[in-house]
């Protein structure tokens, strides 16, 4: 059987090698095929992976915790205590390789010629670094400093001070008392005299009960936010907002520094600081809206969410993966492997009626000899066989060729690349474009077009085959 | 001359609908005008008034002494509030003028405008919303009044007669509730609100929050309720008190009072 076997094979060697051109040409064919599907595949995976690095590297992370509600309607309250689940990480989740802990909320900025709405978020310079690698996006400036600014911490005010305090807001009602009395010109206009000292008094308790920073604390921008707020490094930006108990809160801040991520939202909205700094600002204590995670494997996100959950859920936290938190990139990822999956069909289409189309011609040519083998009692399974491996032959080798040569495009697009001139830069859902395409080179995207294409050419001449089998051997002897 | 049968019919259509059930009404007062005169109780032409608000949260105590100052005579109706005390927020102060809203923060000298979806954020730590605070709607005016019940009751041993309303806001009104049920008493020729529920949505069994007022006082030349309490559903045990010390009503408030230099004052 073996030995059988052995023979089809050399007898469908020969057969290839006694038409070399026509063999040459088709084997040509299928290696630039599969070359041609290994190259969109890199070029598509290339792209898929840098869009989900661009949200992953720069902001998400691979997993996220939260309170429930925060992703829907994030809000200053919906903070929660860090400290012990970042201990309950540590302890027993394998393949997490840095946590960055963030404070987020929205305030206004004032710099002298405008304002805005800016998304402030408090990071450790640090961890957030191991995280996203946000200190390599900085395009001009510096990074955060990794200390916090030194906060002196509220006091309260002692017994004298309440004294002193409750004098005032009274002598500050009877002002107001008068005023009321004296509206219609019936009397007096009431003093002002006292005003500037009570504003005196009222200030240096107010740096015991709210103290500034002792410097403007260091500051981030998005790019495009600091093109709104014509402020670049060195300058002065006065940040307002209410803190967790919807006091009134407001501090100067320095910008250090402005980065570039190439995710819209996050460059035309936010803000960077110290988690330290923005703590103090908003009074959140040690609390924080969203642990950030980095994985070693980021496909193995959802192992980590399993592993995670259960703790949460026993704090009221949610765990996500970034696909759960950002689905719409996800079926953007998906859309393009569904037009590289066209793509390569449409290829493989090509390729199998040529493949088709060379092994039907030399089943013609041979029809005498095809005759004499089943005159001599060759059974037409064993034809089929000896057909098919002629087309596995011519498959294999054009595959390996094209392998080869698919790879060494990808090489040459993951070194070059593919500029995409006036498009470049652009984002999609939060998801960065990249400025030039590089092909990203997987084993399924190496080896799927050639085993499939392998599988096609034994497909497409099993009709060939067929018709090889079926020969009337006394027909066809007799033809010249 | 299909048109004018047309026309013709719709006019009819519409006095039936809306101009036969007026005189009927028009004998017990309207709830509209009920709405109008408690929606008003606490603002003359022009208000002056020293207050204090208690708010209390899980997470603390306060008590702010205010002063306010408004002024609805011209189109625009205009308030100024200001904080007296205690120290960590004097001279915080919050200017109407029209639908535009500034906050004032004496510790940076800066003045922020707010805009209008921030009119329904809590002000400065309280449960009253600045829209609250201010007035910008109106209730017989941005909504529709419909009396749900009536019934006659004692308050301090004299005989009201209480009316229960429903307002479901206009199309148009710039408003955030689904509708609010107004409890108010009358008695001789006065009106006085004692409870409104505000509802989110109109499926919802319970109110979003509660607004009650207590305390009736002879103050400013009239009786009004000097203690408005708000308390919001999604937080039990929380809640804002609002205490009237003193009021005077359609004084000739100076219009300097509504001024950028009136708020850092």
């Amino acid at each position: 059987m073996l030995a059988n076997f052995t023979l089809l094979l050399r007898i469908a060697g020969r057969n290839l090698w006694r038409n070399r051109g026509r063999s040459l040409i088709t084997g040509a064919a299928i290696a630039a095929g599969v070359a041609l599907c290994i190259a969109s595949f890199g070029i598509m995976d290339g792209m898929s992976s840098d869009m989900v690095r661009s949200i992953t590297d720069t902001n998400l992370g691979h997993v996220q915790i939260h309170a429930p509600d925060f992703s829907a309607r994030p809000k200053l309250s919906l903070a929660f205590d860090q400290a012990r689940v970042r201990t309950e990480l540590a302890a027993h989740t394998v393949g997490v390789e840095a946590v960055s802990a963030r404070v987020i909320g929205w305030v206004l900025a004032e710099t002298p010629r405008q304002s805005a709405s800016v998304e402030l978020v408090g990071v450790d310079p640090i961890r957030e670094a191991a995280v996203t690698q946000l200190d390599r996006h900085v395009r001009r400036g510096r990074y955060l400093p990794s200390a916090a600014t030194p906060w002196p911490e509220p006091k309260a005010l002692n017994a004298d001070d309440r004294a002193l305090d409750a004098r005032l807001t009274q002598e500050q009602a009877k002002l107001a008392e008068a005023e009321i009395a004296a509206l219609d010109g019936a009397a007096l206009t009431p003093p002002q005299a006292s005003g500037h000292e009570a504003a005196a008094e009222t200030r240096a308790l107010l740096e015991r009960l709210a103290p500034d920073p002792s410097a403007p604390p260091p500051l981030l921008l998005g790019d495009r936010l600091a093109k709104r707020l014509h402020a670049e490094p060195g300058a002065k930006i006065r940040l307002r907002a209410q803190d967790l108990d919807g006091n009134p809160t407001s501090a100067a801040f320095r910008v250090v520094g402005v980065v570039h991520t190439g995710n819209a939202a996050f460059d035309a909205n936010r803000a960077i600081a110290h988690i330290a700094d923005v703590r103090h600002f908003f009074s959140l204590g040690d609390r924080a809206h969203e642990l950030t995670l980095r994985l070693r494997v980021p496909s193995e996100a959802p192992r980590v969410v399993r592993a995670l959950e259960g703790a949460a859920l026993n704090r009221g936290l949610s765990v996500k993966t970034w696909q759960e938190l950002r689905p719409d990139v996800v079926s953007m990822v998906q859309m393009n492997s569904g037009f590289t999956a066209m793509l390569v069909t449409i290829i493989f289409a090509i390729a199998a009626i040529g493949v088709a189309d060379t092994i039907l011609m030399a089943v013609f040519e041979r029809r005498r000899e095809l005759g004499v083998l089943k005159a001599v009692g060759m059974r037409p399974l064993a034809i089929v066989v000896l057909i098919e491996s002629e087309a596995v032959l011519l498959g294999l080798g054009a595959s390996i060729v094209g392998m080869a040569l698919g790879l060494g495009i990808d090489a040459l697009l993951g070194r070059f690349g593919i500029p995409l001139g006036g498009l470049s830069g652009f984002s999609l859902a939060g998801a960065a474009i990249p400025p030039v395409l590089h092909a990203s080179v997987t084993v399924q995207g190496v080896f799927l077009p050639a085993v499939a294409m392998l599988a096609m050419s034994l497909l497409a001449s099993l009709w060939p085959a067929l018709i090889a089998a079926g020969t009337e051997p006394v027909l066809a002897m007799r033809e010249r | 001359m299909k048109f004018s049968r047309v026309t013709f019919l719709a006019f009819s259509l519409s006095a039936l609908v809306f101009g036969v059930g007026s005189p009927a009404r028009a004998a017990t007062p309207l709830p509209s005008s009920l709405v109008q005169r408690a929606d008003g109780v606490l603002r003359g032409k022009t208000t002056a008034a020293l207050l204090e608000m208690h708010i209390h949260t899980k997470s603390q105590d306060r008590t702010y002494t205010l002063s306010y100052w408004g002024d609805d005579r011209g189109g625009t109706s205009r308030a100024l509030i200001k904080i007296l005390g205690p120290a960590r927020f004097r001279g915080h102060g919050t200017l109407k003028v029209g639908g535009r809203l500034s906050l004032y923060d004496p510790s940076t000298d800066g003045i922020t405008v707010l805009s209008g979806s921030m009119l329904g954020d809590g002000w400065m730590g309280s449960h009253f919303t600045n829209d609250d605070l201010v007035k910008e709607t109106d209730l017989a005016r941005d909504y529709h009044s419909r009396e749900l019940k009536t019934w006659a009751a004692n308050v301090d041993g004299k005989p009201v007669t209480f009316h229960r309303i429903q307002l479901e806001p206009t199309p148009q009104a710039p408003v955030a509730w689904n509708h609010i049920v107004f409890e108010l008493f009358t008695r001789d020729d006065v009106v006085i609100p004692t409870r409104e529920d505000f509802y989110r949505r109109a499926t919802d069994a319970a109110p979003d929050r509660v607004l009650s007022f207590e305390d009736l006082k002879q103050m400013g030349g009239r009786l009004v309720p000097t203690r408005l309490t708000m308390r919001p559903a999604n937080a039990p045990g929380e809640y804002t008190e609002l205490i009237y010390k003193e009021v005077r009503f359609d004084a000739d408030v100076p219009a300097s009072k509504f001024s950028d230099q009136a708020l850092r004052r």
